[in-house]
C-alpha cells in the first residue's frame, strides 16, 4: 500500500519535472535560474541560442561574467536583497564570441520561509530596437534642424514682406498727402 | 586529478566486468542517469546515444533508456556501467570524466532544487550528508574537516565501491558543487584515500583561494 503511494507521488513528480523542463525550454525568452550567490544554475534553450554559450559552459559561472557593467550588476544584486522584483534594467551582455548586445533584464527573487532561495533572470535583446531608436533620434535631429532653418527663412521672408507692406502704406500716405497739397494749389 | 586505474588501452567494457558490477547493491535516482545521457548527447549527438543503446543490449544491462525517470530509483551499478560506456563511446580521458561529474551537477533539473543550500559553503557542507541521501539509498557522505581560515575541507565517502573511475566522477561532481557554492574561485581537489587502494573509504581534500 505504502509502496503504491510512493510510486504515485514519484510518477507525479516525474511528470512535474518533465512539464517544467518542457516549459522552460519552450520559452522564447532567454531565462536563467540563479543561486543565492548569483551563480548560474540553469539556462533555457533561448538563453543558449542568444548568448551562444552551451549550458555546460555557462552553468556554475557568476552572473557578472555575462554582463559588461559590473558595477551596475552589483547595484542590481544589492537591490534584489530588498526588492522582490526589478524590471527594465538595461545592460550590455557579452556573448561567447565577444559580441556586445543590449538587453532589457527582468529579475525576481525566490523567497521561501523568509529566506532567499535564489533568483530568476530573463532578458530581451533590444539591440535592434536601440539601433532603430538611435536612427530615429538622428533623423528627428536632422528634421528638427531643417525645420529650424525653414522657420528662420520664413521669419526673414515675413520681415521682408511686412517691410514691403509698411513701405506701401507709407507711399500711399505720401501720395494722399501730395494729392491733398495738389488740390489745395488748384483751388488757389 | 589523475588516477591510472583505467587506461586507454583497456577501453572496452566486457560482459563479465559488467555482470560483476551488476551484483553490487545500492540504488540511485534516475536524474543522474538522465544527466549523463544528456552529457553524451551534447558531446556525441544522437549517434553516440544509439551506440550506447547497442552496447547496453550487447552487455545485457537491464535498463530501458527511453523510460528512465528523474525521481525513480535505479541500481547504481547500471548508472556506473552507463558512465563506463560513455567513456568508451566518447573515448574520454580522466579529465573528461572529471568534467562529466561536474556536468551531472550542471545538467540535472532535480539538482537545481538543492541549490537553495548554496547560500554559503558552510551551509552546503552542513547539508552534504542530506544531499547525498537525496540521490542514493546507500553509502554516506561525511565532512570530516573544514577550516574556513585555511580554506580547506575534507570529505569522506563511505560504503561506495563500484569502479575506480567513479572516484574521478565524484571528485568532479563535488568540485562543481564547491565552485557554485564558493562563487567560482580557484579550487584544488585531491583524492587522498581510495577504497580501490585498500582504504576503508574514499576521501577528498579540497582547498581554494
Amino acid at each position: 500500500m505504502e509502496e503504491n503511494i510512493i510510486k504515485k507521488y514519484q510518477d507525479e513528480l516525474n511528470e512535474l519535472i518533465e512539464y517544467i523542463n518542457d516549459l522552460f525550454n519552450f520559452l522564447p525568452i532567454p531565462t536563467c535560474d540563479l543561486s543565492p550567490t548569483f551563480c548560474i544554475i540553469q539556462v533555457n534553450k533561448a538563453f543558449e541560442k542568444l548568448t551562444d554559450f552551451d549550458s555546460l559552459e555557462i552553468t556554475g559561472e557568476s552572473i557578472e561574467k555575462l554582463f559588461l557593467e559590473k558595477e551596475k550588476i552589483k547595484k542590481i544584486i544589492s537591490l534584489l536583497q530588498k526588492e522582490q522584483e526589478l524590471q527594465n534594467q538595461e545592460l550590455v551582455l557579452i556573448k561567447k564570441n565577444g559580441e556586445k548586445i543590449i538587453v532589457n533584464t527582468f529579475w525576481a527573487t525566490r523567497i521561501k520561509k523568509e529566506e532567499i532561495e535564489g533568483f530568476l533572470l530573463a532578458f530581451i535583446d533590444i539591440t535592434l530596437l536601440k539601433k532603430i531608436q538611435k536612427e530615429m533620434e538622428k533623423e528627428i535631429k536632422v528634421k528638427t534642424r531643417d525645420l529650424r532653418e525653414k522657420i528662420i527663412e520664413l521669419e526673414k521672408f515675413q520681415k521682408i514682406a511686412v517691410g514691403r507692406e509698411l513701405k506701401m502704406i507709407e507711399l500711399k500716405n505720401e501720395i494722399k498727402q501730395l494729392r491733398e497739397e495738389l488740390e489745395k494749389l488748384k483751388s488757389k | 586529478m589523475e588516477k591510472n586505474y583505467l587506461t586507454r588501452e583497456k577501453n572496452y567494457l566486457t560482459k563479465e566486468e559488467a555482470a560483476k558490477i551488476l551484483t553490487i547493491p545500492g540504488n540511485v535516482k534516475g536524474t543522474i542517469i538522465l544527466t549523463n545521457l544528456e552529457y553524451l548527447k551534447k558531446k556525441g549527438g544522437e549517434e553516440a546515444l544509439k551506440k550506447l543503446k547497442e552496447r547496453i543490449k550487447e552487455l545485457e544491462i537491464p535498463i530501458d533508456l527511453e523510460n528512465v525517470k528523474h525521481a525513480n530509483m535505479y541500481p547504481e551499478a547500471i548508472s556506473v556501467l552507463i558512465i563506463l560506456l560513455i567513456k568508451e563511446i566518447l573515448n574520454l580521458n580522466e579529465n573528461d570524466i572529471f568534467e562529466m561529474g561536474g556536468a551531472a551537477m550542471k545538467l540535472s533539473p532535480v539538482t537545481k532544487i538543492l541549490t537553495k543550500f548554496f547560500l554559503s559553503f558552510e551551509v552546503v557542507l552542513k547539508k552534504a550528508s542530506e544531499y547525498w541521501k537525496e540521490y542514493f539509498d546507500f553509502g554516506e557522505l561525511e565532512i570530516v574537516d573544514y577550516d574556513k581560515e585555511k580554506k580547506y575541507t575534507i570529505i569522506r565517502l563511505k560504503g561506495y565501491k563500484f569502479h575506480p573511475l567513479l572516484c574521478i566522477y565524484h571528485a568532479g561532481y563535488f568540485y562543481q558543487v564547491a565552485k557554485m557554492a564558493l562563487g567560482s574561485p580557484k579550487i584544488i581537489v585531491k583524492e587522498t584515500k581510495c577504497t580501490f587502494r585498500g582504504d576503508p573509504f574514499d576521501e577528498f581534500y579540497f582547498s581554494w583561494e
